[in-house]
This record gives C-alpha cells, sequence and structure tokens, in this order.
C-alpha cells in the first residue's frame, strides 16, 4: 500500500494536470473567504452601533457632560486627550468594511437594497468620524475592491459631506429599485427592521437631516432641504433605528453602558462612569431659558436616585465624588440600571423623536415659528412615548412647559435653541450627535442653561471660556500614515474648531 | 506552470540517455586503514563501496578487500573516527588514515538532500558537530547544543522552564515579519521545529512556556549535525531554507561489529542568577500600611521585622535522569540501529518537568547487488508540565470577561510584598490565602505557591518521525536516490485555573485547551550520473525532483466557571460558557532542481545549481518561481604547485582553499493570505458581531508575489604549522528584497495588520572558525576550536510611509515594548515607551512639571549583539578527557519588562528614593517655560510615569559564560576485557557554572515569547519569565 501511493504521489506530481490540483489547496478550510450577503448585515449593523458609535461615544460622553467617572481629574471629563483614543479604528477597522462590502456585493449580485443598507450605515460612519476628526480619508478608503493602501489621503471635511450625502442619496435610491434579488431580512440578519425597505428609507433620510442640519454656521445651509428630508425620514413611533442589546449572553452582546456589558461599568470601586453629572440633572429639574423648576417624568426612568437620601443628584465634570466614593458614594444614583443602562437598552443611531428636533431647528431658522413649535412638541412626546411615560404626565409636561413660556421663547431664535438643545441632549443620551450639537451652539450658557461649566481640574491647555472643538487622531494612524495626518497635537486639534464649526 | 511541465518532459529522458551510455567493470580493491595520528591499523572499520553499498570490515591488520569499479567511491568509517569517502583513481590498492572526529579535511559533509560530498570540494560555508560535540554540553534540546559550537548561529533560551523552547536563527534575521528560524532536516526529511505562538485561548507564548518540537529529537540518536549557513549551501532545499538549514543524521548500524551501549546522566539544577529588590519598604499603597495590598508601596520596614526572600525560597533544586540505550550492528548485507531513551526532567518551579520517552529504529540493507533500503521509524512522547507564565492569562473576551485576566505565577512572586511569607499559601479552610488587592493596585495574581499546583499547564505530544530510502545504482556511473518520509505529531496542551483563583473572570476555575495536528510529508527523487573528462576533470550532475505536503489542525477550547469545582474538564462548564475554534492550514511545494559540479584535479571546483518551487500558497500566476546558485572553490596550495610555483607540501601553510559564491533563492507566502477572510471574533472593546464581519487582523493580498534573497559569500580555509591550525573565515552579505511583509497598517485602510509585498532587509556579516591542536602526542592532547561572528540586520527600505514593522507577539507586560524593526535602522530594535522630548531632546512635562510619556513608542535599543565567541577546549590525558566551552556575547541590548514590573510593584530598586523631591530639567510643554515645580517622587509617579521612561529599562546584554564543562575518564581496556566489556566512560558535567554579566535581572540569555514569535522575536525581551539554570550532571557510558 505504502509502495503504491508513494508511486501515485510521484506520478501526480510528474504530471502537469495534476500538479494544478494538487497545488490548489489554498482556500483557509476554518475560515471563510465568501460570506453570503444576508450574513453580512447583522454585523455591519451591530459594528456600527457597538464598535464605532460606542466608542465615538465613550469619552464623548464625558466632554458633553452626561456623566462622570468617580475619580477627580479623569482624563476625557478634563478634555486631556492623547493619540490613544481608538474610536477611529473602531469605525475604520470593525465597522467600515462591512458596511462597503455590502454595497460592492449587492451591486453585483442584483440585491440593492442590501447595497443601499450598506451605503446607510457607511455614511453614519464617516459622519461620526468627520464629526469628531474633521478632515479623514473617504476617497481613498476601503473600497472592497483594492487591497490596503498603506497611505490613504486625506478629504477635506466640506469633501467629506459631500461624500456623505451623497451616500445618503445613493442608499436612498438603491432602496427605491424594485428590482431587488434578495430581501434584507432573509437570514434574520435585519436586527432593526426585519426587512421593512421603507423604515429603511426614511433611516437614510433622517441621516441625510441630521448632516445637512449640521451645516447651520455655512452658507450652503439650506432649511429647506433639511425639512424636506425630515418629511421622508421617520413619521411615526416604532421607527428609530435601533435595537435591544441582549441579557444573559456574553458581555460583548449586552449594552455597553450596562454592568452586564463590555463598557467598564462592572468595577465595583472605579467604573468608567459613576453617576449622571450636575448639568444632566438639571437639564432634567429646570425649564429652558427660563431655569424656573420643573421636574422633567423622564428623570427617574433615565436615573437612579441617590441610594443615601432617594434625591436626583450629580458630580461636577474633573471633580470625581468629593470626599471619594467611600465616604459619600450613597449621595449619587449610579449611571447603571436606567433607561438607557440596562443590559437590554437599545443605543439608538438616530430616533424620531431626533427628526422631529432637527425639524424644529430647520424651521426655526428659516422663521417658520409655528412650524418649529410643533415639531418640537412632537420630538419632546415622542421621547416621552418611547420612555413610556404615562400620557398625563406628557400633557401635564407639555403644559408646564407652556406655562413657563415655550411659546414665547421659540420668538427668538436662541430662545428656540434653548428648548430644542435642551431636549436633544435629554432625548440622545450618550449618543455623539449631542458634541455636534454643543459645538455649533458654541457650549451656550444661554442655550444651556447656567450649569453647563468648564470641568474642575481642566486640561491647562485651555484658558476660561475656551472649549474643546476637536478630537486628536489615533497614534497607530499618525505613526503609519503621518504626512496624510498633519499636525496631531493637542493644542492644534483639541482647539481647533471643524469646517461646519466656523462661520462662513 | 509552463516551466514545471518542460522540466517534467526533458527530465525523465534526460535520466534515459545517462542509463544507455553505461560503461561496466567490476575490480577487487584491497588495502589498508590505519589511524592517521600514529599509523597503527584500525581493527574492524567499515569499509563501503558507496555505489553499490556493500560492506566489509578491516581485519586485525587493518586490511580489507571490497567489490568495485574502478572509479567507485569507497567510504571508510570508524566509531570515534571521521568518515572518509574516497575514489580509486587507478590500480587496485587503497590505503586510507582515518584521524580523529573533527580534524581532518577528507571529512565528509552530509549536504542538502542527503548529498555526501568531501569538505575539501565545498564551495560555501557549513559547519559539522560530531556526536560527542553533540552530547557533551548535556542539553535535551538539540538546538540548545549548538550553542558557542557553530559561527553564525544565535540561540535563545526561551526561559529556564523544562522543556522550555529555544530560538534558533543563523546570519541574523532576513524577514521583518515571517519565520526566520533555519530548515530542520533529519536523514533527508525536513520534520518540523515549530514553536506554537500562542497557547489556546486567552494565552500567548510567553504564558505556556511552550517548546520548540526539535526537542523531540534525542540527542543521543544523532551522529552528526551539518549547519547549512547561508542560502549557498541550502538552495537545493528550495524556498524552506532561505534562512539556512540544520542537517541532522542519525547513528546508524556498523557492519560486522555487534554494539551495545547504554549511557545514562544524573543532573541537579539551581537558579542561576535572580533579579534583585529593595528591601527597605513594605507592603501598602501611598505610604501607608495594608495588608490586602499587592504591591510594596507601604511604610519602611521596622528594625525588628523580617524580611522574607519570597523569590529566593521559591526556586527548588531540580534533578534529572536520563536513560538511553541502543543496540547495533549488521552483517554484510544489512545493518540495523534501534534505541530505547527516557529523560525525566524537573524544573526548579516545584510541580514543573519535562519528560521525554522515545525508541527509534533504523536499518539498511543491500537488496540486490546495486540496490539498496533502508527506512527508520522514530517514536517520541514528549511530556511538559509548567506553570503560568508572563502576565498570565489575556482578559478573556470571547465570554466576556472586562478589567479581567492576570496571574502568571512569576509575576505573582514579583508583586509580592516581603514582610508576608509567601509560602502560608493556604488558609485554615484550605482555600488559597493571597492578597486581596486595594484600589490602583497591581494586577490580578494568585499565590505563586498555590499557582504552580493550581494553574498548571500540561503539553503531551506523540509524534512518529519515518523514513524510507532506495538507492539504486543501474551503472557505475549513474545513481539514482528516492527517498520519502513523513513526520507528524499531536500535541494536546491543556491549561487549567483552578476554582478560587483570583484571576479576573475566572474565579471558579477555567480551562483552555488545544489539540494540534502537524504533518509533513516528503517525497525526493534525485538522479545523479559521473563523468569524468581525461584524468583532470570530473563531473557530476543531479536533477531532482521534490514535493512536500504540510497539514496543520489545531482546535482549541475554552470554558469556565466549573460546576463541580475540583473537576477540570470542559465537560464540566455550561453550555453557553465554551467557545470553541478551529485553526490550521495546508501547505504545498513541488520542486525541481539540479546541481552540477566539475572539479579539474581536486584543484579548481565549481558548482552550479538551480531550483524551481512551485507553492500552493501563491497566486497561480506567481506561484512558479526560479533561482540559481553559483559558486566556486579554489585549493590554493595545490595550485601553486600545479602550476609549479611551490614544490610540494608547505610546512608554513600545507593547505589553503578560496570560496566564493552568489546565490538568490525564492521564499513563499504563509498559507491561505491571498483574499481577505471572515471571522465572528469578538474583541473586548467591542460589541459580538453576531454574524460573520471582516477579519481586521488579516487583510489577504492577492497579487503576492514571491520574496527572494540575493546572497553573496566568500571565505578562505587554512591550516598552518603543519595542519596545527585551522582557519575558515567567511565574509557574506544577504540582501532580502521585495518582502513579503505581515505589517501593521494605518487603520483608515480597514485593517490592523495586512499582507504585502515591500521593504528590504540587508545583512552583512564574518564568522571565522580556527581550531588548532597546540599540543599532540601520545598521552596529551590539547585542541581548541573558536567561532567568532558578527551580523547586523539593517532595514533598508519599508512600504508606504512606515518606519517601523513591531512583533507585537513580542510585547511585554504592560505593553511599554515590543520588538520591531526600524526603518535605516536595526531588524532588531526595541520600540518602547518613551518620555515626551522637544526636538532638541528636552523634556517636555505637564503643568505639574512632571514627565509626560509620549503617545508613540520610539527605538529605545538595538537587541543585536556586535559579536558572539564560543571557544572550545579539549584536553585529553592518557584516558582523561576535559572539555568546556566559554560562550561570549558582546554588546545587545535587553529590554527588562521585569524591573519595568517590580517598578509597579514597588519592589524595584529604581523605586528606592520615593518621597523625594526634585525638580525635573525640562520645559512645561503647555507654557513652554523652563520649569522650576518641584514634584514628589511618589507611588503614582513611578507607577504612571516612570515606567514609561523606556530608555531606562535598556540594559547591555553582554554576557561572558562557561557554558560548559566536562570531565570524563575511560576506563582502560585492560580492566575491560574480562567483564567483556568494550567501553566504559564516566563523566561530570558543570553547565553555567560561571556567568558574568553586567545585566540586572535574570541571565541575558533571554526571549520571553519562545521561539514561534515571527520576525526577530522576543530574543532580548526580558518578561516576567522563569529563570535560567545552572546544574552538574554525572553519568557514565558503557559498550558492550
Amino acid at each position: 500500500m505504502k509502495r503504491i501511493s508513494i508511486f501515485i504521489l510521484v506520478v501526480a506530481a510528474l504530471t502537469a494536470s495534476a500538479c494544478q490540483d494538487f497545488l490548489d489547496v489554498n482556500a483557509d478550510p476554518n475560515n471563510p473567504q465568501d460570506i453570503p450577503l444576508e450574513s453580512r448585515l447583522i454585523g455591519a449593523i451591530t459594528m456600527t452601533n457597538g464598535a464605532s458609535m460606542w466608542r465615538a461615544a465613550r469619552e464623548v460622553a464625558a466632554v458633553c457632560q452626561y456623566a462622570a467617572a468617580p475619580t477627580a481629574a479623569n482624563s476625557a471629563e478634563t478634555w486631556r486627550f492623547s493619540a490613544s483614543n481608538f474610536f477611529w479604528q473602531n469605525a475604520y477597522t470593525w465597522a467600515i468594511p462591512n458596511c462597503v462590502d455590502m454595497v460592492v456585493k449587492g451591486k453585483a449580485e442584483g440585491s440593492p437594497h442590501f447595497a443601499g443598507a450598506g451605503r446607510t450605515l457607511e455614511a453614519l460612519n464617516f459622519g461620526m468620524l468627520t464629526d469628531q476628526y474633521g478632515n479623514i480619508p473617504v476617497s481613498e478608503a476601503y473600497d472592497g475592491i483594492t487591497t490596503a493602501r498603506l497611505t490613504p489621503a486625506f478629504d477635506t471635511q466640506e469633501e467629506v459631506y459631500k461624500q456623505v450625502i451623497a451616500k445618503l442619496d445613493e442608499a436612498i435610491a438603491l432602496f427605491n429599485d424594485p428590482n431587488n434579488a434578495k430581501g434584507l431580512n432573509l437570514d434574520n440578519g435585519d436586527i432593526m427592521y426585519k426587512g421593512d425597505i421603507n423604515k429603511w428609507r426614511r433611516f437614510a433620510y433622517a441621516l441625510k437631516a441630521r448632516y445637512l442640519n449640521h451645516l447651520s454656521k455655512k452658507k450652503a445651509y439650506n432649511p429647506q432641504a433639511i425639512i424636506d428630508a425630515c418629511s421622508n425620514a421617520f413619521n411615526a413611533d416604532g421607527m428609530d433605528a435601533e435595537y435591544p442589546y441582549l441579557d444573559n449572553a456574553s458581555a460583548t452582546d449586552a449594552n455597553p453602558w450596562s454592568d452586564k456589558g463590555y463598557g467598564g461599568f462592572t468595577s465595583a470601586t472605579a467604573p468608567r462612569y459613576f453617576s449622571y453629572t450636575q448639568f444632566f440633572v438639571d437639564l432634567l429639574k429646570t425649564t429652558p431659558v427660563t431655569n424656573a423648576p420643573l421636574l422633567d417624568p423622564r428623570i427617574g426612568i433615565i436615573m437612579n436616585k441617590a441610594p443615601l437620601d432617594g434625591e436626583y443628584r450629580g458630580l461636577i465634570p474633573g471633580q470625581g465624588v468629593p470626599g471619594g466614593v467611600a465616604t459619600n458614594g450613597n449621595r449619587y444614583g449610579r449611571v447603571t440600571g436606567g433607561f438607557y443602562s440596562r443590559p437590554t437598552s437599545p443605543f439608538p443611531f438616530i430616533t424620531y423623536s431626533e427628526v422631529k428636533l432637527i425639524e424644529a431647528e430647520a424651521r426655526l431658522r428659516s422663521g417658520d415659528r409655528t412650524g418649529a413649535l410643533a415639531a418640537y412638541q412632537e420630538g419632546v412626546r415622542a421621547n416621552m412615548r418611547r420612555l413610556a411615560v404615562p400620557a398625563a404626565q406628557i400633557n401635564d409636561y407639555w403644559n408646564a412647559l407652556v406655562t413657563a413660556g415655550v411659546q414665547q421663547h421659540f420668538n427668538t431664535l436662541n430662545g428656540g435653541l434653548s428648548h430644542i438643545m435642551r431636549q436633544k441632549f435629554i432625548t440622545q443620551v450618550f449618543n455623539p450627535e449631542t458634541w455636534v450639537d454643543m459645538r455649533r451652539m458654541d457650549y451656550s450658557q444661554e442655550i444651556y442653561g447656567p450649569s453647563l461649566k468648564q470641568p474642575i481640574n481642566l486640561n491647562p491647555l485651555f484658558v476660561p471660556g475656551e472649549w474643546i472643538r476637536g478630537m486628536i487622531m489615533e497614534g497607530n494612524e499618525e505613526v503609519r500614515n503621518g504626512a496624510n495626518v498633519g499636525d496631531n497635537s493637542p493644542t492644534f486639534r483639541l482647539k481647533t474648531p471643524l469646517w461646519w464649526d466656523t462661520k462662513d | 506552470m509552463n516551466h514545471y511541465f518542460k522540466l517534467g518532459r526533458w527530465m525523465l529522458p534526460a535520466i534515459w540517455i545517462l542509463t544507455i551510455t553505461a560503461a561496466i567493470g567490476q575490480n577487487r580493491i584491497t588495502g589498508k586503514v590505519t589511524d592517521a595520528s600514529n599509523g597503527e591499523p584500525l581493527v574492524g572499520a567499515t569499509v563501503e563501496n558507496v555505489a553499490t553499498g556493500v560492506g566489509t570490515v578491516t581485519d586485525l591488520d587493518g586490511k580489507y578487500s571490497i567489490e568495485a569499479t574502478s572509479g567507485a567511491r569507497i567510504r571508510f568509517s570508524y566509531v570515534g573516527y571521521t568518515t572518509v569517502e574516497q575514489a580509486l583513481v587507478s590500480g587496485s590498492v587503497l590505503d586510507v588514515a582515518l584521524s580523529a572526529e573533527g580534524q581532518d579535511l577528507g571529512e565528509v559533509v552530509v549536504t542538502a538532500l542527503g548529498i555526501r560530498k568531501e569538505k575539501k570540494a565545498l564551495t560555501y560555508a557549513v559547519q559539522t558537530l560530531q556526536s560527542t560535540a553533540i552530547v557533551e554540553s548535556q542539553q535535551p534540546n538539540i538546538v540548545n547544543s549548538l550553542q558557542g559550537k557553530v559561527a553564525g548561529v544565535m540561540i535563545n533560551n526561551s526561559s529556564g522552564a523544562p522543556g522550555a523552547a529555544s530560538v534558533i536563527m543563523i546570519r541574523g534575521g532576513t524577514s521583518l515579519s515571517g519565520n526566520n528560524q533555519p530548515l530542520f532536516v533529519v536523514d533527508g526529511i525536513p520534520i518540523d521545529n515549530s514553536a506554537p505562538v500562542g497557547g489556546g485561548v486567552g494565552l500567548g507564548a510567553q504564558n505556556t512556556n511552550n517548546s520548540n518540537r526539535g526537542i523531540d529529537l534525542n540527542p543521543e540518536d544523532i551522529e552528526s549535525i551539518t549547519v547549512l549557513k547561508g542560502p549557498a549551501a541550502a538552495v537545493l532545499y528550495g524556498l524552506r531554507a532561505s534562512e539556512g538549514a540544520i542537517i541532522v543524521t542519525t547513528k546508524k548500524g556498523q557492519a560486522g561489529s555487534f554494539r551495545i551501549t547504554y549511557s545514562n546522566a544524573f543532573s541537579r539544577d539551581v537558579v542561576n542568577k535572580l533579579p534583585e529588590f529593595q528591601t527597605r519598604f513594605k507592603q501598602g499603597i501611598d505610604g501607608n500600611f495594608n495588608p490586602d495590598a499587592r504591591s510594596s508601596w507601604g511604610p519602611t520596614f521596622g528594625a525588628n521585622e523580617t524580611i522574607y526572600d519570597n523569590l529566593g525560597n521559591f526556586f527548588v533544586p531540580a534533578n534529572t535522569q536520563r536513560h538511553d540505550i541502543a543496540a547495533s550492528g549488521g552483517g554484510e548485507r544489512s545493518t540495523f540501529y534501534l534505541s530505547a531513551s527516557r529523560f525525566d526532567q524537573n524544573g526548579i518551579v516545584p510541580n514543573t518537568s519535562f519528560e521525554r520517552t522515545s525508541f527509534r529504529i533504523s536499518s539498511e540493507s543491500q537488496v540486490a547487488r546495486n540496490l539498496r533500503a533502508g527506512g527508520s521509524v522514530n517514536y517520541v512522547n514528549s511530556r511538559n508540565l509548567s506553570t503560568l507564565g508572563g502576565s498570565g492569562v489575556a482578559e478573556t473576551n470571547i465570554i466576556g470577561a472586562t478589567g479581567g485576566g492576570g496571574g502568571g505565577t512569576i509575576r505573582g512572586l514579583y508583586n509580592w510584598p516581603l514582610n508576608d511569607d509567601a509560602r502560608n499559601y493556604l488558609t485554615a479552610g484550605g482555600k488559597q490565602r493571597t492578597l486581596l488587592g486595594v484600589a490602583n493596585d497591581a494586577a490580578f495574581v494568585d499565590n505563586p505557591y498555590w499557582s504552580v499546583y493550581n494553574n498548571p499547564s500540561t503539553s503531551n505530544v506523540n509524534r512518529v518521525i519515518s523514513t524510507v530510502n532506495l538507492s539504486y545504482d543501474p551503472f557505475p556511473f549513474l545513481n539514482i536516490t528516492y527517498r520519502a518520509g513523513t513526520d507528524f505529531f499531536n500535541e494536546e496542551f491543556t491549561s487549567v485555573r483552578s476554582a478560587g483563583t483570583v484571576i479576573g473572570g475566572e474565579e471558579k476555575g477555567a480551562i483552555t485547551e488545544v489539540d494540534r495536528f502537524n504533518q509533513i510529508t516528503t517525497s525526493t527523487l534525485v538522479v545523479t550520473g559521473n563523468k569524468s573528462f581525461g584524468k583532470s576533470i570530473n563531473t557530476s550532475l543531479a536533477l531532482g525532483h521534490n514535493v512536500e505536503s504540510a497539514r496543520n489542525k489545531s482546535a482549541s477550547w475554552y470554558g469556565r466557571n466549573f460546576i463541580v469545582p475540583t473537576f477540570a474538564s470542559i465537560n464540566n462548564v455550561l453550555q453557553n460558557e465554551r467557545v470553541i475554534s478551529l485553526g490550521g492550514f495546508r501547505r504545498r511545494i513541488v520542486g525541481a532542481f539540479a546541481d552540477f559540479n566539475a572539479d579539474w584535479k581536486s584543484i579548481f571546483f565549481i558548482n552550479i545549481r538551480a531550483r524551481n518551487d512551485w507553492s500552493s500558497t501563491l497566486p497561480v500566476d506567481n506561484r512558479s518561481f526560479f533561482y540559481p546558485s553559483f559558486s566556486g572553490g579554489l585549493i590554493l596550495t595545490d595550485m601553486l604547485n600545479q602550476i609549479g610555483i611551490t614544490k610540494g607540501e608547505s610546512g608554513f601553510i600545507p593547505y589553503a582553499k578560496l570560496r566564493a559564491s552568489w546565490t538568490r533563492v525564492g521564499k513563499d507566502a504563509p498559507p491561505h493570505v491571498l483574499g481577505n477572510t471572515y471571522f465572528n471574533t469578538t474583541n473586548s472593546f467591542t460589541a459580538a458581531p453576531r454574524g460573520f464581519i471582516a477579519n481586521v487582523y488579516a487583510f489577504g493580498a492577492p497579487a503576492l508575489r514571491p520574496e527572494f534573497t540575493n546572497a553573496f559569500e566568500t571565505g578562505i580555509e587554512m591550516r598552518l604549522f603543519k595542519g596545527k591550525i585551522g582557519i575558515d573565515f567567511t565574509y557574506y552579505t544577504m540582501s532580502t528584497d521585495d518582502q513579503i511583509l505581515f505589517t501593521r497598517v494605518p487603520p483608515s485602510s480597514s485593517s490592523f495588520i495586512s499582507y504585502l509585498n515591500g521593504g528590504r532587509i540587508d545583512n552583512e556579516g564574518v564568522e571565522l572558525m580556527v581550531n588548532a591542536t597546540p599540543v599532540k602526542s601520545k598521552n596529551f592532547n590539547w585542541s581548541l576550536d573558536l567561532n567568532f561572528s558578527r551580523n547586523t540586520s539593517t532595514v533598508v527600505d519599508l512600504p508606504g510611509t512606515l518606519d517601523r514593522v513591531e512583533q507585537s507577539d513580542a510585547s511585554v507586560d504592560g505593553f511599554v515594548a515590543q520588538g520591531a524593526g526600524f526603518l535605516g535602522k536595526s531588524l532588531f530594535g526595541i520600540n518602547g515607551d518613551v518620555w515626551k522630548r522637544n526636538a532638541d531632546g528636552v523634556l517636555l512635562l505637564n503643568s505639574q512639571g512632571y514627565p509626560q510619556i509620549s503617545a508613540i513608542k520610539e527605538i529605545i535599543g538595538d537587541r543585536n549583539p556586535d559579536f558572539i565567541i564560543g571557544l572550545t577546549n579539549n584536553f585529553q590525558v592518557k584516558n582523561f578527557n576535559l572539555s568546556f566551552l566559554w560562550d561570549f556575547r558582546i554588546g545587545g541590548d535587553i529590554y527588562n519588562a521585569t524591573e519595568n514590573a517590580l517598578v509597579r510593584s514597588g519592589l524595584s530598586t529604581k523605586t528606592i528614593d520615593r518621597g523625594a523631591t526634585t525638580v525635573f530639567d525640562g520645559i512645561i510643554e503647555t507654557t513652554g517655560e523652563r520649569n522650576t515645580k518641584p514634584v514628589v517622587l511618589n507611588q503614582n509617579y513611578y507607577q504612571l510615569i516612570l515606567r514609561g521612561n523606556g530608555p531606562m529599562f535598556v540594559e547591555d546584554g553582554t554576557w561572558y559564560r562557561l557554558r560548559y564543562i566536562t570531565l570524563s575518564y575511560r576506563i582502560p581496556k585492560s580492566l575491560l576485557e574480562k567483564a567483556k566489556i568494550k567501553g566504559l566512560e564516566l563523566y561530570a558535567t558543570g553547565r553555567n557554572l560561571i556567568l558574568i554579566t553586567n545585566y540586572s535581572g535574570v541571565d541575558p540569555e533571554v526571549s520571553s515569547g519562545g521561539a514561534g514569535v515571527a520576525g526577530t522575536g522576543s530574543m532580548g525581551m526580558d518578561n516576567l519569565g522563569i529563570p535560567a539554570t545552572k546544574g552538574v550532571d554525572f553519568g557514565l557510558r558503557l559498550s558492550f
């Protein structure tokens, strides 16, 4: 037998045709090199959310003053950013290729709806990236066809915005294509919309409205285009771009902001964020513009009461828990366990409520005060419904706002913006989108109220009254693509406003 | 495939043409075999016709008679003497004088593909070690037996653990990210010498003390090891041998003599060098005592307080025994060799060991007048029991522990405060007594005493290496040799963390297991024809064909939270607490080669060789690649005689040879890297993908091209003073261009690591071997061998704007440093954390006045030694033999990550100035003003700032060591004759008894990640390893 097999081996090796087959063993037997589209969508969604958006939000949640750590001088809270903030790599490596592959494959296989879903999520990733870093590689980023580019060139943010909008327009066109071979939920991979293409299209329009609205400081700002996009975006409850995380699975299946997630909340002594901030508490306890007391019914749904006395109390960014956690920890309710921070909580990309608040801003800026107020009211009510606030309490809250003068407040731009932005802050908990709003509003106390202050123990790069404007790029990019990254010093990156953050 | 097709078409006809031009003529040759040193006849020496394989032995007068055609090569061998092959040019008498091993120029060297060559005819650098030189160093790992004995070869142990891997590099590294380990060949069959990079889920190479699989070879079975140093020597092995080759020839039976040998060794080892701890401060945090703290940031010791030597107490003397028995012999037509071996080694860390049991049988037969057949089977069982090394278990993220991981027995020792006796490792309730830890404390560690018994790792390897060979001489000038063999093994690796551990996420126990299967099957056909033109010119042409098929499969699984706490098994965890994954590869290579040799009067030699490979790992269009080698040698002394400038042999320079070669050798890609792959792996900082996503850790490259190394080598060999001194000097340059790189890319390219072609490494070096016999007389011999080598490996070019290629697997505790090749600098660089400085090198301080750690690592050292020297002395006085090897390594930096970890735990002597106030000389970065602010050197400073001052942890690794000294005594034959004993030798060996170094840590011969780490590996990275040992061996060798 051995002699025969040796003989066969020799003969086989000497025969050219057999040799070809003999050498064709380079397909990895354990890792697939081609995955059907329907098995890619779920990964594109989970990675855009749990890798990309989570890392976009993780430190920025401190900059936005949503929550604070128990120890003093936390680097994110005090804007001490270095090149080791890894949103960059999580978006580019874990999320974007999965979106782009769906575009390439979806088009090649006659399944434009997959291509549309890929483009939508891709646009969202690039949008989140540019809103933190400014100029980023888009034209020379992963295209699903060529091999790794060693030194991708950077596009200007103005160009990035054109491409993001173009990608969303393309996605909408793809969703409109009636010749679609594979439905989006073929393999139960559409964990957001179960294959409802109408919702996907509205999701793309919602993002388009968001990114067009970012240009409020630019001449190109076009309120009507935003209002048009909003009218095609989410128009009812139950359409939010979100999906629930899982409980009782692995930690990386749970919401990262929860105590079962992987986000750094499991430590008893030094969780990533210990409690919400006093600024956030104050937003939920006072009215916009007048800053009069008004308890928001959502406070108990989002936040936990202090174990010590049942009060809602928040931390001052950069200060830590005064006196230490051991002594005074019970004076603050923990971040985890609220509406946005339970294991199964969703971490929405964009919501119906946000769409209405974007519409409110666009209408306000275009002079349509009544339309703005109506959109605003629906935005607030939609979020309260989402948080399951009883209808009576919603009405009470709205009536209280009316009493406090909301209709009059909408007579001025800043009065209206104060309402809209404070509600956006409350309805977009942890979403990095909030940081865009705060920079567009120049961190104005007139908008956000007197509780918005520079942190304690602030990075001395900043002088009083000076606020953080952008994020430093990742060291891995700086080392390997330095010529394109350019000046990556904290002074330059953290203090230089992005393109949309400068007035034309 | 076109090239291949053509070659295949003309190769067979060529064989037939050679075959039909045969000429036949059989003669009887007689002669006498004597001892070259004294002219005494050698009785029972083996004489063998190489072509026919027919053998005989010399009689009492040293005489023999054998059938052979004129021109046939005759092989003469005798135990303890160098084998000689000679051709009878004319007449029928051939007398031969044999010399004791390693002395003579007539020495025959086994080169690539089993081709035997007279050393004189070699046109490239090789070096051969005979069995005595291999075994006298008393190393269980054959890689270590080469330490200091071969110029140009650098070997590093990964740790002092039994069975730990050793890293071998010949002439530095040619690859930035690929394999730099040479090819291992046993009896013509390539075998696996790999070492796993990882130990399965959560474990890296530095945690598991993995072996390099060369450790499975029993040194006692080895007749000789030839090191083919450069591509020129190894080119016939093709792409697998671009880093050189280690050619192992095993012992064979001798015709006409039956012999049984038994040898043993009993050894005792102790730790040879430990780092020093500070003994001023005890347990605590920020200067305050805390009995739960894992670190020593507390107050000073009181006058009467006990300071426990936790580190010194931990290591125990280790005992080892070895027993080898072999039987060999044969008649005129057949020979055989049988051996059985048992090696049983304990480590200096309690409950660690390495055991090896092997059996080997080999036999050769003269099946017909012109057909010889042989084969061998070697079975090995290797078992390794080790403790959790390095930084312990990585954060086990798949099931989702966060902020978890940790452990590491040695790290536990380096954390343990000295006011606490770590030996009390059990509570009254029988549970682990460990330190609970406080805020900002050192990481999770078990009590090391508890850890060694409760967190063991085991590896069990079952391996078979089997070969068959046929040699057929249809005509005296033509030989057809066919050789096939397979090497396969299965390794079962298990790491247990028992319930009760404090490793984060594994408190209820965890288990990691890997089941690895590896097989290499090879088939080689070589057809060799010889032809002489007149009396002056001899030629030979060998045409060959080679097929190699490799397969590897590994399954690994991980589970945690044992249901029954005391039973460690994957079945003892819930289904949702288990993960499993499968890996592996297939790789096939087909090669065709030609080897043309010609010589003129044995004075001028030329050698032209070429090979074409077809590899499965490359794109179909780039699959076939061809490379040639040209080399030549000139015996200067004979030449001068020939042309009449000198007459006869000069007493001063009896022999001088010049040689030069130019070689190009190709290398293929790793398997399965041409396309992007998909996985459903979860990174600990991202969500579970719940489906397939792009593999971010390996970006494929569909158009990879083979990489090529161009090597130039020249050398001179001389014997001086009537042959008392031999000198062999080699100079070489190598340039490896357009490398197949697996390198870090900017994240914006959408991958962390990508395969691509690019980059160039240049190597340049010299090797000098001197062997001398200052005294040679009947009762006293003194010989010495000196090996000197120097190599520099420079990264000349990198793709894109990359300025370095990192070896992530060689990353150390706290990720403060890793190995990396730097553009324009050394391939062996250290990429480490540094303090932030401006362009003028002035420290940029933070607003408080403390230094800041730069976000970008920099080159902070070069691990490549300036030169390596090995000096072996051998004294023989009557029946006594004393041999010792001095091994020097001069220069070469070491990154002391162990000291860095000690800074964190507060045990480092670098932390002795804690509490002092200083003003750092630098400028405040935010203001640009010169610093005047005094700052306190507190715990926070040491743990978070000082640890990032990389250059502080880079030390010179120069060492001088007495690698071994061995004294043996051969009982006089007269005393043994009555007992019918042929020989009895007693010996005692000391290993590493003297080590002189300024390095502050453990033995500077360190390589934390073992042999599996690609590129320049983890050589020179001292990272919480098990310290090296020194020891003594006693034993005997008996033959009857």
